[in-house]
């Protein structure tokens, strides 16, 4: 139910070691087994066998966010999102032949009330708004008597469901539960249902719980200056989006929107699931076989075909927010699966990846001109940026900040890094990689962070990958991306 | 020699029932084409056991007592050292002292190794590590990779016992904290979390801000940090906790050889002022921002958690907004879409805790949303909850408690709070049982007894002006200078 952010992506788990489909892993200490499958209907299903507690992590993911959104609708991933979380015919409700005329009344009225509210204000007519109001308020009152509110959430509760959560991003849609092992059938059932027979009830009022949600985000001055820095960077390409969408789009969409958004994208061709923890592949897959089976594929959703052109120069923008100041510098960089991909994360390693590290060593430590400095290389499926984002101590500004962080940039393309450095930062992302078995939550996030950018496969490449960078590659790639042409800059002053 | 004393071994096995999914009678659901069941009330639950997982405790020869959880699951060893130390500590005019010290002690080397050579083996093997001090303990915690064990170990210890402390990082370190202390001010839900346990705590240290006040800060020396940690970072005023895929033999070991040169001290904290009484009348405080939102904490002062009303206390902030299918929840968020994040919850000092709901709502929604916290905050204190939220809460809090020993780190960090709170060591073996025992009839006692609806705080940070007259007739309200 919430808005996923980039600002702090994975970059410590993009290191791998040879897991294979259906191959014992060892980890040092830990030895589990990840086995991929799929479904006639298209549906790929990944399974983590995790046996150490009998608990697991469901993840059903979409392969659409708010990058498949256009102008009118956008934030429809996200509002969506929300309410898949509103039951089915047969969940929330308790007679829904009863249920579904007041439901169809309700949209109809609220089509004519978004419209009526959204005519100039001398044109528009207050004693309709009034009217339909009063209508929806008792149409309300009848949907209060026939629906159980949240059912599905709270069967989910009970149970003993927890990090029960939506997310979405730009490039994905994620529904997340962890239930006690004994509940996996439990978890297939629910959100096969959801595929099969969703029901978005109360529909408006959770439209008005989004616009909240959108509210916090604008309170929240770093937020709101992430979403300023990727609507300069990009000009064209969805990207330039925030998550959430525009307020004004939020406002007005319709249901219908919402159920075409569901029928273009919601598909099993167009779906993954992982599943970690105390399950074996086979039990998993006859659970998703028997209830997700049933779910028929669908048509090959609209590619996102736009791309940005390049930048013709430095983008620059002062945010007037009353808070400490803050630097953001985004580069273009091009899609996750991409050759450089692997040194730009490397990059991010050298500059921020730790105390020792150029920036947080220099700027950190040494000078005590930040209090906080981090780096992100992009893991987006699409051309993205690589962002440095910089916490600034006021005796500084933004912009003397600014200007250390292009000394250590210059370094990055002029000197060549040594060996020794190079092969201690490939050690530390292999070591941050395997730190995240810790839980199933944190290898269900990496598998489906790599199945959303490339494939989860991937974990097997990248070891190789890595170790074909070199300090030369790292020149010529910090040479590539970090021009001053290439970058968007949003800062806010220090008065 | 070191003497090791063996305390407690336990194991205990619990049965996490096989259950219906639901409690209400089964919809009334047509055929369908397949035969799987389409409601989760049609589903029977498996049986499942779990055994909790509970840690060996030793003392060592210094006084330290030390868990240890042997887990092979995930190839990685968490520390953990907490001591009986926090800002409730902080000497008058020096607030922010004990988070200073954590910060200095965290990045400023040792002795023999100076920060920079610290953090290049930190950061190289990727170690987890961090000292943060709260107001009643200090946690430093360290995550590794099994096979640096001997690296890291060592050096752990050495950051406790040998830390540089030196003038260059403590000016550093004053500087940086000064300026988390602004950023936290940045986000306004925070301003009104700490104006409200300003208000209820008045004068005591739980009512101030761990990290300090800028001025306090500034007149923190080096002398006063070294002070700080001689006389509270030792062994006999510490729990130690170690977690994760390491052979028992060899951690003691190390442990041991650490623990014969590391001495205890004679440790006389100061005495802390006495709670605050509560004021007999409901107050408002509001704070002046410009802001999309109003950002609302509201409630009261608590219990420790030691208290015997811990378990009905549970029990009702899961009714009332402890979890998504909780009466706020659905009244404020679902039926009326006022807010986004809505929520209550209980938090605990090792002398008292804190109950509160909090949320954030559209300016014009403010009064309406308040009245209905209140609302529901009375109601709990007059009337029995029904009989199906009771049944709810109890599945939800009984299926749930295996999540609290999802990783070994946790399950270790659970069981030193034990000991650090000073509650039953058979606290977990007792929890369902607990929970199980819970009734209506209980609860609306536990309800009278514990909440205070008309003598609660309300801390607002948003538009003032929109705001004042809009809840001016709720109660009194203070005007705070905001940031």
């Amino acid at each position: 139910m919430k808005i996923k952010r980039y600002s702090i992506l994975i970059a410590c788990f993009i290191v791998c070691f040879g897991i294979g489909a259906g191959q014992s892993v060892s980890a040092g200490g830990g030895e589990f087994k990840i086995t991929e499958d799929s479904l006639p209907n298209g549906l790929k299903v990944i399974v983590a066998e995790n046996h150490s507690v009998p608990v697991l992590a469901a993840y059903l993911c979409f392969r659409t966010g708010s990058v498949n959104e256009t102008p009118g609708t956008t934030g429809v991933s996200h509002l969506l999102e929300h309410l898949m979380f509103k039951g089915t015919d047969v969940i929330g409700t308790k007679n829904y032949e009863e249920e579904k005329p007041v439901l169809d009344r309700l949209d109809h009225l609220w089509v004519q009330l978004d419209d009526e509210r959204g005519r100039p204000e001398l044109l528009r007519d207050n004693a309709k708004i009034g009217r339909l109001q009063k209508e929806i308020e008792i149409l309300n009152e009848k949907e209060n008597q026939l629906i159980i509110r949240e059912e599905l959430t709270r069967i989910y509760e009970r149970n003993g469901g927890a990090n029960l959560n939506g997310m979405t991003s730009k490039d994905g849609t994620y529904y997340l539960c962890s239930l006690p092992a004994n509940r996996l059938e439990l978890w297939a059932l629910i959100q096969s249902e959801q595929l099969l027979h969703p029901v978005f009830r109360e529909f408006y009022q959770e439209r008005s719980v989004v616009l909240n949600e959108q509210n916090l985000s604008e309170d929240d001055p770093y937020s709101a200056m992430g979403d300023i820095l990727y609507s300069t960077a990009f000009e064209a390409h969805p990207y330039r989006t925030p998550i959430g969408g525009w307020k004004s789009d939020i406002e007005r969409i319709g249901k219908k929107a919402v159920e075409e958004h569901f029928s273009k994208f919601y598909a099993p061709n167009n779906a993954f699931i992982v599943i970690v923890g105390d399950v074996t592949f086979e039990n998993a897959m006859a659970m998703v076989k028997k209830y997700f089976g049933r779910i028929p594929k669908g048509p090959e959703p609209p590619a996102v075909t736009t791309v940005e052109p390049r930048q013709k120069g430095e983008k620059r923008v002062e945010a007037d927010f009353d808070v400490e100041p803050y630097l953001l510098i985004g580069y273009h960089k091009p899609e996750y699966a991409n050759e450089d991909q692997t040194a730009l994360e490397i990059i991010s390693e050298l500059l921020t990846g730790g105390d020792t590290s150029m920036l947080a060593g220099k700027l950190v430590q040494e000078k005590t001109m930040c209090a906080d400095i981090s780096s992100d290389s992009g893991a987006l499926k699409f051309p993205d940026l690589f962002v440095i984002s910089a916490s600034v101590i006021p005796d500084y500004t933004a912009q003397d900040v600014e200007g250390a962080i292009y000394e250590e940039i210059e370094k990055l393309k002029n000197e060549p890094v040594s060996a020794t450095e190079l092969k201690k930062v490939k050690e530390r992302l292999t070591a941050g990689f395997k730190m995240s078995f810790r839980t199933n939550e944190g290898i269900a996030d990496m598998l489906s962070e790599f199945e959303f950018n490339s494939t989860w496969r991937f974990v097997n490449q990248y070891e190789q990958k890595l170790s074909e960078v070199t300090p030369g590659l790292i020149q010529q790639v910090a040479r590539k991306y970090f021009t001053k042409e290439n970058r968007t800059v949003v800062f806010t002053s220090s008065e | 020699m070191t003497r090791i004393t063996k305390a407690i071994l336990l194991s205990c096995l619990l049965l996490l029932c096989g259950d219906c999914a639901g409690n209400r009678p089964l919809p009334d659901i047509k055929p369908v084409r397949e035969e799987n069941p389409r409601h989760p009330l049609q589903l029977k639950i498996p049986v499942q056991q779990f055994k909790i997982p509970h840690p060996e405790r030793l003392v060592m020869g210094n006084g330290l007592p030390v868990y240890l959880l042997e887990d092979h699951s995930a190839p990685v060893i968490s520390i953990i050292l907490k001591f009986k130390t926090g800002s409730k500590y902080d000497p008058a005019g020096k607030y922010g002292l004990a988070n200073l010290t954590a910060a200095v002690l965290e990045s400023g080397g040792t002795v023999g190794m100076d920060s920079h050579e610290l953090f290049s083996l930190f950061d190289n093997k990727k170690v987890e590590f961090s000292i943060t001090a709260g107001p009643d303990f200090t946690v430093m915690r360290a995550a590794f990779l099994s096979n640096y064990a001997a690296d890291i170990m060592p050096v752990f210890f050495d950051i406790i016992r040998n830390p540089a402390l030196t003038a260059e990082i403590t000016a550093n370190e004053k500087k940086i904290a000064i300026e988390e202390l602004a950023r936290i001010r940045d986000y306004p839900g925070n301003t009104a979390y700490v104006n409200f346990l300003k208000d209820i705590y008045k004068e005591h240290p739980y009512g101030r801000e761990a990290a300090g006040t800028s001025e306090c800060i500034e007149s923190i020396s080096r002398e006063d940090i070294t002070a700080f940690h001689y006389k509270y970072y030792r062994p006999n005023n510490a729990l130690m906790g170690i977690a994760g895929d390491f052979s028992k033999e060899d951690i003691i070991g190390r442990i041991a050889k650490e623990c014969e040169t590391w001495k205890g001290n004679v440790i006389n904290p100061p005495t802390i002022p006495e709670m605050a009484k509560e004021e007999g009348r409901l107050r408002i405080l509001l704070s002046d921002r410009e802001l999309q939102q109003s950002y609302m904490v509201i409630g009261q002062i608590g219990v420790p958690k030691r208290d015997n009303g811990y378990f009905p206390l549970l029990c009702l902030n899961t009714i009332l907004g402890g979890c998504f299918s909780s009466r706020l929840v659905e009244q404020i968020r679902s039926e009326k879409g006022y807010a986004y994040g809505i929520g209550s919850e209980f938090s605990f000092f090792e002398d008292s805790g804190v109950f509160y709901a909090e949320l954030q709502t559209e300016t014009e929604n403010t009064s309406a949303v308040l009245k209905l916290v209140l609302e529901n905050l009375n109601k709990i204190c007059v009337g029995m909850v029904k009989e199906e939220e009771l049944e709810f809460a109890k599945d939800y809090l009984s299926n749930n408690f295996i999540f609290q020993f999802q990783t070994p780190a946790r399950t270790i960090s659970n069981f030193m709070d034990l000991e650090l709170y000073e509650m039953d060591a058979d606290f977990y073996d007792k929890y369902l049982d607990n929970i199980q025992r819970l009734s209506r009839e209980g609860l609306l006692t536990a309800a009278k007894k514990y909440f205070t609806p008309d003598r609660l705080t309300i801390s607002i940070v948003g538009r003032r002006d929109e705001i004042f007259s809009r809840i001016s007739g709720v109660g009194e309200i203070t005007e705070l200078k905001d940031k």
